[in-house]
């Protein structure tokens, strides 16, 4: 089926999960019809193509920002040209699984906020939850509209050995990415608009507007016609192009903390015209940063007496206020706890074993296996504070060893998976580069789970960090329907 | 709109707009030498306020140094990264424009091109600056962010007129005597040049250049687009519209307006033999502060209106701190 | 006893400010041991005044003035009936109790009260020797604070936590009250910050009045909560007026805001409490 010249030939699936070959010269059945495709290319025609895409990228100005500062510069997420495909049926599950586990969160955050059942029942520690750096007392007692916390979640999803997926992690303060999963397949329409021609691939570009619908759904019942607004850190942040994507797709205004004020427990921003009301806040600012009267104090990027403003009902947030001690990765050990607690329900999709360093024989095992584990810090995230025990040094895991006894609560450590791989295009070759995906889930009245999501390539030989500021890249993501 | 968006949206405009002027000035200055010699006079000095200065040096410092805020690479960074910050509120095609010409001074070999061919050089960038507000023009709903584009650069272009015609006041003055030697005509022509106006004021004028002409015809000319009296004309329309949405019941439109509106109609119903009888000086130098008034009212009124920000809670502004602020992702 | 306060709180600038935003803790606050009747609070220049409770269960309020000004000034009044009679009585019912959120919250380190080994070094000797041991043993922690500390006013500011009061032996009552919350805390005895009032009486306790003054909650297993005043050296009575409890002084400043503007600005507080 495969020719010899073909550049398919001579690509090597094995040793991982190979998400487009069974097998060494098999294509799995829903890749058919894009390896025929890929085998009428020559390698400069797809070299051409992955030039076209790059600058495409650029000249819209598709970039985050690296070495944070005003001296930053701005780079393009690599993107690469083959796509990556899901079935149906195997996205439903994703679905389901996202779903439940996003609802069940909710309900543990409101409970934590609230009664606190969960924390006198024996199930999770409480200074687990409570010494969560994520947690915030300022919250409590809250009743955010449809008792809804996470507006936006995304969470990644990895894929093992076996072909299994797991949940790797939940991202429920202020997920980026999005962007690139709509930017993504418009380059790749553009550049190579012929490989669309074989499938029906479920459209990405809906998300604005059920972001839009979802931050309606959410502002407070005082407000009749929701004016909603983006606000943004700031052109250094890493994600501004995101912020300016998602503001100018949805047509709402994006302004940075001091372009708004409180007067009279109402939120305004400074206009040509005049003041003008905010509604919803969506807030692509963390929590110690959002109001300099409650948190930080030196925060220039907040407003002064948004919390107060908050708290009375009068505005609302999305994500609301404190949901990082639920994307905690000490908490996240629990998170089938959690399903089971309040749903009554069984995990769809699994999460990674994990071992709590707070926990003493876990944190024995841990000390004891480091080589062979992946340790994270709870509260490091873009694949920061890291330590993947396989690939480190005897002297890294030694200063791991001392981090984890000084601060136990601090650290959890994961097995090492074996993420699965994707053919990738790799100079003039296609090359096994090992990905992950991040599903984006929406909630407002009902979820919404985007239909495809970012799948993110370790574009660096054998590397398994997919995170772009750290040398990862990205595929369009096709769901069939 | 945002008061922060109008701001970056104005002085972008005006940075688009400075950047047009420096490079015509910078090409007329370059004739201006290889018609009349560089040994004859020194025409880069004055240009910066300096003299004995090398014109490579001026010319240096006008086009390329990243250090003179001013400069024509100064002005297309300047304007690049407002548009960063307001890309929500530009146009696509703006922004790509914008986003790949400064992209492009930033090769290597576009930086050799500024010292080598220098004259090159600065035409294509100001021709891709003059293309950007064209862009504006056929890109954008004509209301307000266009409005407050329109309004950055009519009242810079009227303020480089004016500043130009100042510098040059010296060289317009009426003189005794009457005769003209080919070095004025060069130099008179020159300061036409440096308004993009030369041709223009040929079918107004027949050639007859003349310094009381010259003047006349870059201040008070009520169609020619780059005249000061146009300029300020299209700045009153601007912040008219402006002003329509922010007081329309009020009976008073707000200082900004009240200013504009009475620079514009002294230079109206000004005459220019009026003009030189009074002193040009004395009258460019009035012009010129009225603009500058006009510029701070818009600002108080409409843009980011920033007093110090003085806290209780204590103010840090260390860079570090900011970056760290900004350093949140997921 | 019925009592009456009435607080002034002026902030004057030396030029015009816009946009002031404070928020404020002044009471009032209900509970076992007083109850609020009459609350007023007002603002001079006209501005807006909102009320919120907030997420430690005090009631607080937002106020903004928008408009150019010069001042501030910001007027509260109430009368109180405070119950604790006896505050050595053990209450008819024993005590509840804390649930993990409230272990948690006044066991655990806060910001101005980290846990640092001086302070355990200091508490152990003190530590309960039973369960009915608890409250003398905040008795004793509360006169090892007093006896350790020099009450200077002006030497400390809001941001002096408890590892700058352990090396530099003076301040106010925020300071004590912050080692006092300390010490509990480090022999696993609750405690709280308390902001509020003492009433100005001939009988009654001497310092703090005429301005707002902060003491310590303690919670033993006979008493529940009860306060502790280590700036007075005694157990907290009818005398004592809560506004807001918290972690430590950083959850609860009588006042906290930002404004705009070029101008420096200059505080007054004035406080009057009468016996009814």
């Amino acid at each position: 089926m495969i020719t010899q010249r073909s550049p398919l030939a001579a690509y090597d699936p094995t040793a991982f999960w190979d998400e487009m070959f069974a097998a060494p010269g098999v294509v799995r059945p829903h890749y058919e019809a894009l390896a025929r495709r890929l085998e009428t290319l020559s390698a400069d025609e797809v070299t051409r193509r992955q030039r076209a895409a790059d600058l495409s990228f650029q000249a819209r100005g598709i970039t985050f920002a690296i070495n944070q500062g005003p001296s930053g510069l701005e780079k393009i997420m690599p993107f690469d040209l083959i796509p990556r495909i899901i079935l149906p049926d195997e996205w439903k599950r994703i679905e389901r699984g996202l779903e439940q586990r996003v609802r069940a969160l909710n309900l543990f955050l409101h409970d934590i906020y609230h009664d606190g059942k969960i924390l006198s029942s024996g199930l999770i520690p409480p200074e687990l939850i409570l010494g969560a750096r994520g947690y915030r007392r300022e919250v409590r007692s809250v009743e955010p509209p449809l008792g809804v916390y996470t507006h936006v979640v995304g969470s990644d999803l990895v894929r093992d050995h076996r072909g299994e997926f797991y949940v790797l992690e939940d991202n429920l303060r202020v997920p980026s990415g999005v962007s690139y999963v709509v930017e993504n397949r418009r380059v790749l329409k553009r550049v190579w608009p012929q490989i669309f021609a074989d499938y029906r691939i479920r459209p990405v570009e809906g998300y604005p507007q059920d972001l839009l619908s979802v931050l309606r759904e959410v502002a407070p019942p005082i407000a009749e016609a929701a004016t909603v607004v983006l606000l943004t850190p700031g052109v250094h942040n890493s994600a501004f192009f995101e912020h300016a994507f998602l503001a100018k797709a949805m047509g709402i205004e994006m302004v940075q903390g001091s372009d708004l004020f409180v007067d009279d427990g109402t939120v305004y921003m400074r206009t040509t015209s005049g003041r003008r009301r905010v509604d919803v806040i969506y807030r692509r600012v963390d929590d110690d940063f959002l109001d300099p009267l409650a948190f930080r104090h030196d925060s220039f990027l907040g407003v002064p007496g948004l919390l107060a403003t908050y708290r009375m009902g009068r505005v609302g947030l999305a994500n609301a206020l404190g949901t990082g001690v639920a994307d905690d990765k000490a908490i996240y050990a629990y998170v089938p706890t959690i399903i089971k607690y309040y749903l009554g329900e069984d995990e769809i999709i699994p999460n990674v074993k994990t071992y709590v360093a707070a926990d003493p024989s876990e944190r024995a095992y841990i000390l004891e296996h480091i080589a062979e584990l992946v340790v994270k810090s709870v509260n490091a995230s873009g694949g920061y504070g890291m330590l993947i025990g396989p690939h480190a040094s005897k002297a890294d895991h030694d200063e791991y060893r001392r981090r984890i006894q000084a601060d136990p609560r601090g650290y959890v450590a994961q097995p090492t998976i074996a993420l699965s791989r994707h053919p990738s295009w790799s100079e003039r070759s296609l090359e096994g580069r090992h990905v992950d995906l991040r599903p984006y889930v929406l909630f407002g009245k009902e979820i919404r789970v985007t239909p495809g999501g970012l799948t993110r390539v370790a574009l660096r030989a054998g590397s398994l960090v997919v995170n772009s500021s750290q040398g990862g890249g990205a595929k369009d993501t096709w769901v069939l329907g | 709109m945002l008061c922060r968006v109008a701001d970056d949206l104005y002085w972008m405009a005006r940075y688009v707009e400075r950047g047009i002027a420096v490079s015509r000035l910078i090409d007329v200055t370059r004739h201006l030498e290889l018609d009349v010699g560089a040994e004859e006079s020194d025409f880069w000095g004055p240009l910066v306020g300096a003299i004995d200065l090398s014109g490579e040096a001026v010319s240096f410092f006008l086009l390329s140094d990243q250090l003179n805020p001013d400069s024509l690479v100064s002005c297309v960074r300047h304007a690049r990264e407002l548009a960063r910050g307001v890309r929500e509120s530009i146009s696509s095609e703006m922004w790509e424009e914008l986003n790949t010409l400064q992209q492009s001074l930033a090769l290597p070999s576009k930086q050799r091109q500024a010292q080598g061919d220098s004259v090159s050089f600065q035409r294509l960038v100001r021709q891709r600056l003059q293309y950007l507000q064209g862009l504006a023009g056929s890109t954008l709903a004509h209301d307000e962010p266009w409005d407050f584009l329109s309004l950055g650069t009519y009242l810079e272009r009227a303020d480089g007129v004016v500043r130009l015609l100042r510098r040059q006041a010296h060289l317009l003055a009426p003189r005794d005597d009457e005769d003209t030697s080919d070095a004025d005509m060069v130099r008179w022509l020159a300061v036409l040049r440096s308004c993009g106006s030369a041709e223009a004021y040929a079918r107004f004028y027949s050639l007859r250049v003349e310094p009381a002409r010259i003047v006349e015809f870059l201040l008070l000319n009520p169609v020619f687009p780059q005249s000061v009296r146009f300029a300020l004309g299209a700045a009153q329309d601007a912040l008219s519209a402006v002003a329509a949405l922010r007081s329309a019941a009020a009976n008073d439109p707000g200082p900004a307006v009240r200013s504009l509106g009475r620079v514009h109609a002294d230079i109206e119903h000004a005459a220019i033999d009026e003009i030189f009888e009074s002193g040009l000086e004395d009258f460019l130098f009035g012009v010129q502060q009225s603009i500058a008034q006009v510029s701070d009212e818009i600002a108080a009124t409409y843009l980011r209106d920033e007093p110090e920000p003085s806290r209780l809670v204590g103010v840090a502004r260390a860079a570090a701190l900011m970056a760290a602020q900004q350093q949140q992702q997921q | 006893m019925k009592v009456r306060v009435e607080h002034i709180t002026r902030f004057d600038y030396d030029a015009e400010i816009v946009e002031s935003v404070i928020d404020v803790r002044l009471g009032p606050r209900s509970d076992a041991h007083q109850r609020w009747g009459r609350f007023e609070i007002g603002i001079d220049p006209a501005g807006a005044v909102r009320r919120y409770a907030d997420g430690l269960g005090n009631t607080a309020f937002l106020v903004t003035v928008a408009r150019p000004h010069r001042h501030l000034e910001l007027r509260t009044a109430g009368e109180i009936e405070t119950l604790l009679a006896d505050p050595f009585a053990v209450p008819a019912q024993s005590p509840d109790p804390l649930g993990p959120s409230a272990l948690a919250d006044f066991l655990d380190p806060s910001r101005l009260v980290p846990a640092v080994p001086e302070l355990e070094a200091l508490a152990t000797p003190q530590r309960p020797a039973s369960v009915e041991d608890g409250f003398p043993a905040v008795q004793r922690l509360m006169h090892l604070v007093n006896g350790r500390l020099q009450y200077v006013p002006g030497v400390t500011t809001v941001e002096t936590n408890v590892v700058d009061v352990l090396g530099e032996p003076r301040g106010v009552c925020q300071d004590f009250a912050h080692l006092l919350i300390g010490l509990c805390r480090a022999v696993a005895i609750p405690a709280r910050y308390v902001s509020g009032y003492i009433v100005a009486d001939a009988s009654g306790p001497r310092r703090g009045t005429g301005a707002s003054h902060a003491w310590v909650e303690a919670f033993t297993p006979t008493h529940g909560w009860r306060g502790f005043d280590p700036t007075n050296d005694l157990v907290a009575s009818a005398y004592h007026v809560k506004l807001a409890i918290g972690r430590d002084y950083s959850d609860i400043p009588p006042h906290r805001g930002t404004f705009r503007g070029p101008a420096q600005e200059v505080l007054s507080v004035e406080v009057l409490t009468a016996v009814a």
